[in-house]
């Protein structure tokens, strides 16, 4: 078990792991599949891997917030913010309100024959070219029919983009409510970047906190540490 | 859980050969688009129905390997059983997102809490680093290169640390229970 699979194929890859936790995309996860109908070793590799998931997410569940402990760390990220915060700044609310760069969106390839994009995909489209004016209204529409995390998450951070960051506290705060959902994490963080914008530490905080208290991705939990600190720096000055 | 009716083969061929290992894997994929073992394995045997009777009326192209052939049946018949539920009201999503760290996934029904505690007994055994890498591969579904690329550790040494902490993992099970975290005994038929 030194790799996950002894099978030649994917020895010394990441294949198994990422089938196994979704995050294969589509064509590689549908040759892995392929690949699984005839060999024993990526099946039971399949099976350890599953495993070793649930035994980590049972040690992630149970105590809180030891995922923060994760050694490798973004640390670049968390000092750039720290260099961004120390800096002489004439409203250092207002720069440390800066939501920064929006989070990419790589749309996902469809088997499908071609259609009309849905207004969903409209505003993904307005998303990604950085109209975000224009992929908040269309994202807006979107939600009333398809209220998905993923469409609420976006249309957040499009309204925060575009200069409405208390309407942006609304979307994104229900992506956050709905805790299950591969989006809480970042539209907890991001909720706290429209709290800030809208000039409410203090709301930013609270959100912040719940996040700390989350098992989350190492890069939010760095993320979330530096802006909390921040803000608290704020507070001394 | 039903065990699985392998069809016999009337051509005495492949599938026959390669039936145990297809069933397993036709298990593990629907089990992973479907979530519930009863479901997997009726799809299961749907998609061996279907891929024989093409067998038997001689509808395999030459050119296409057995294997891609049935998984397109498995497609088939898992986008089906998709749209069903979809009509029934239930909800399924065809297009799979990543898990968050947080979901448990669909696969977990093929493990006991029995084993899952074991391997969690043996996790505890590592150093917070190697969970931590464990982590970001097994559950965040990240790859050792983007892990990389933010901490700034090589590629190479993060993938001789991953390879070191599932030995060790497979030592300490072994050790204690008498078996790794591949071959425990697991509920899949």
């Amino acid at each position: 078990m030194s790799d996950i699979t002894d099978c030649p194929e994917h020895r010394g890859e990441d294949t198994v792991e990422r089938w196994v936790t979704q995050t294969l995309p589509d064509p590689d996860a549908e040759r892995f599949e392929v690949h699984l109908l005839e060999c024993e070793r990526c099946q039971e590799a399949v099976r350890t891997a599953t495993k070793v998931r649930a035994g980590l997410r049972q040690r992630v569940e149970a105590p809180a917030g030891l995922r923060t402990l994760r050694l490798i760390i973004p640390l670049g990220l968390a000092a750039a913010l720290a260099l961004l915060v120390l800096r002489p700044q004439r409203d250092p609310l207002a720069r440390l309100s800066d939501p920064g760069p929006a989070p990419e969106f790589t749309p996902l390839p469809v088997r499908a024959a071609q259609v009309t994009p849905s207004i969903g995909d409209r505003g993904m489209q307005a998303y990604a070219s950085g109209d975000y004016g224009r992929a908040a209204r269309l994202l807006d529409s979107a939600a009333v029919v398809d209220p998905t995390p993923a469409t609420r998450f976006f249309h957040g951070v499009s309204l925060l983009k575009s200069g409405k960051a208390l309407e942006a506290t609304g979307s994104l705060g229900a992506v956050v409510r709905d805790s299950v959902n591969p989006y809480a994490s970042d539209a907890a963080l991001w909720l706290a970047k429209a709290w800030l914008r809208a000039r409410l530490p203090d709301s930013a905080e609270v959100v912040l906190r719940s996040l700390g208290s989350r098992s989350v991705d190492a890069g939010i939990a760095a993320h979330a540490r530096a802006l909390s600190d921040s803000i608290r720096g704020l507070r001394r000055r | 859980m039903r065990p699985v009716l392998v069809p016999l083969d009337p051509t005495g061929g492949v599938v026959a050969e390669l039936g145990p290992t297809l069933t397993r894997g036709l298990t593990l994929i629907a089990l992973r688009a479907l979530g519930t073992s009863d479901d997997a394995q009726e799809a299961v045997q749907e998609i061996l129905a279907r891929a024989m009777e093409a067998v038997r009326a001689g509808r395999v192209p030459a050119d296409v390997p057995l294997a891609a052939f049935v998984h397109g049946i498995a497609r088939h018949v898992l986008a089906d059983i998709a749209r069903s539920r979809r009509k029934e009201g239930q909800h399924l999503d065809t297009a799979l997102t990543p898990l968050a760290a947080s979901q448990p996934s669909p696969l977990e029904c093929l493990i006991r809490q029995e084993e899952c505690d074991q391997v969690n007994w043996a996790l505890g055994r590592l150093s917070t680093e190697e969970r931590s890498l464990l982590t970001h591969c097994f559950v965040d579904g990240e790859t050792i290169q983007s892990i990389a690329s933010r901490s700034g550790f090589s590629a190479e040494r993060l993938r001789k640390r991953k390879s070191r902490a599932l030995k060790r993992l497979k030592a300490l099970l072994a050790d204690r229970f008498g078996h790794d975290a591949g071959s425990a005994p697991t509920s899949v038929t």
